[in-house]
């Protein structure tokens, strides 16, 4: 098996780093560039750029931020947020994105993520699925929690890879910005419905909640505000990951 | 001068900025005679073996790339850039590679599919490598090998002469993939590059 990665992830609006619970109280958290280049050298494996300032109406828009952070980072970088068209995807790519999410266009037109992998391959091609609880497992929500769509999460994923992804980006609504742990039933789901990468998002924040969503069959682990708020370092993290037996690359 | 091929304009950027930090000025190109002539030629992958492989034979970059090679001139292929060198690929069955090195392109069975992130090569001194594919070769006889397993060994990487070929990404490799670049750079060191 490969090395767990460990993600950071920058929800970017108007070129500032933010953050908040379910997308409210956004506060101010830095600067991108500086948070990706401190990243990057405290061990990062990869970074994800999330742009929330756009939306499906908006269509994907800042560049400028990830032209910047590409500019300094030598480790891999997926962005997203609004990406409605090959084109929106085309423009990620060219400003120096390696991998694309797109959530809620997707969602709404499946055969998206076809044009996305034909023209760019699977492993540019990332569904972003944002999974809330209900009676009998999950459905998802979408336009960053504004709806709530009668569509089970699991058999979801499951269509979005047969479509053209190559990765899922598995955020549970319910343990996001919690810091309980993620959701373990959840990630375990997906991993029997699917063979692709499955990163873990949504309630990250104790080096044994990484372990756990290992385990439990994520290949990589996402977390914001841990770091936002240098309560740990992925560098920290990966040396509890591996002391626990997990393989994780040194750094 | 480092020119690196334009078969798509996406992802060029990570290539770029990779070789910007190391001081290297480079140019995008799709011009055959730009191709024959750079000191140092980078040829990137993203997307599909078909599309980009018609792109090379309809400007005629893919005879410059066999020139060049044929001339010992310093030649790079990253990921499906390094699968385009070979006979062909099962991704696009019926379409030739370049023919540069024996060997074809397969789909590789693992326990994911892409195989994606960060793996060991044979060689573990070098440290971590990332990869980001579906494909990839199996053998490649006749030629220097570093190898690295999905559901068996496969060719990380590939030297032959001037020519070198790397599955994985040694601009998202972090300070492995610098120091592979670096060697590439300083092993070819032409004069005024």
């Amino acid at each position: 098996m490969m090395m767990a990665r460990v993600i950071p992830c920058l929800d970017v609006r108007d070129g500032r780093v933010v953050k908040g619970v379910r997308f409210q109280g956004l506060r101010d958290c830095g600067d991108p560039v500086s948070l990706a280049q401190r990243y990057e050298s405290d061990g990062a494996d990869e970074l994800a750029l999330l742009d929330i300032g756009a939306t499906p109406a908006d269509g994907a828009h800042g560049v400028a931020t990830l032209r910047a952070v590409r500019a300094e980072l030598s480790i891999p970088l997926l962005a997203g947020g609004g990406v409605r068209s090959v084109g929106d995807a085309t423009r990620l790519l060219e400003s120096g994105a390696d991998k694309v999410a797109v959530n809620t266009a997707a969602v709404d037109e499946p055969a998206l993520l076809t044009r996305l992998a034909d023209r760019f391959g699977r492993q540019c091609t990332v569904i972003a699925i944002d999974a809330v609880r209900a009676d009998d497992g999950w459905r998802l929500v979408t336009s960053s929690g504004a709806h709530r769509v009668d569509v089970n999460a699991v058999v979801w994923a499951q269509e979005a890879t047969e479509r053209g992804a190559g990765e899922i980006l598995l955020t549970s609504w319910d343990r996001d910005g919690t810091g309980n742990g993620y959701d373990l039933p959840l990630l375990r789901a997906v991993r029997s419905a699917v063979d692709v990468p499955v990163i873990a998002s949504g309630g990250g924040r104790e080096s044994e909640h990484m372990a756990a969503a290992i385990r439990a069959g994520a290949d990589a682990v996402l977390a914001a505000t841990i770091f936002h708020d240098q309560l740990t370092t992925p560098r920290f993290l990966k040396s509890e990951l591996g002391r626990t037996g997990l393989e994780v690359r040194p750094c | 001068m480092i020119a690196i091929i334009e078969t798509s304009t996406a992802n060029l950027a990570s290539v770029e900025t990779a070789l910007a930090r190391l001081g290297r000025e480079t140019v995008r190109t799709i011009d055959p005679s730009v191709v024959e002539s750079a000191d140092y030629v980078v040829l990137p992958g993203v997307g599909q073996f078909l599309p980009a492989r018609t792109r090379l034979r309809e400007t005629g970059v893919d005879r410059a790339l066999v020139d060049r090679v044929r001339a010992e001139k310093p030649t790079l292929g990253v990921c499906l850039g390094f699968q385009l060198f070979f006979e062909g690929s099962d991704e696009s069955q019926g379409e030739p590679g370049l023919g540069l090195l024996d060997g074809r392109v397969v789909a590789l069975d693992g326990p994911r599919s892409p195989h994606m992130g960060w793996a060991n090569l044979d060689d573990r001194t070098w440290g971590p490598v990332y990869f980001a594919h579906t494909f990839g070769v199996r053998s490649a006889p006749g030629a220097e090998t570093t190898w690295a397993d999905c559901g068996g060994p496969f060719v990380a990487a590939v030297r032959r002469g001037a020519l070198l070929g790397c599955q994985f990404h040694p601009e998202l490799s972090g300070s492995a993939g610098r120091r592979w670049l670096t060697r590439w750079l300083a092993a070819n060191r032409r004069e005024g590059a």
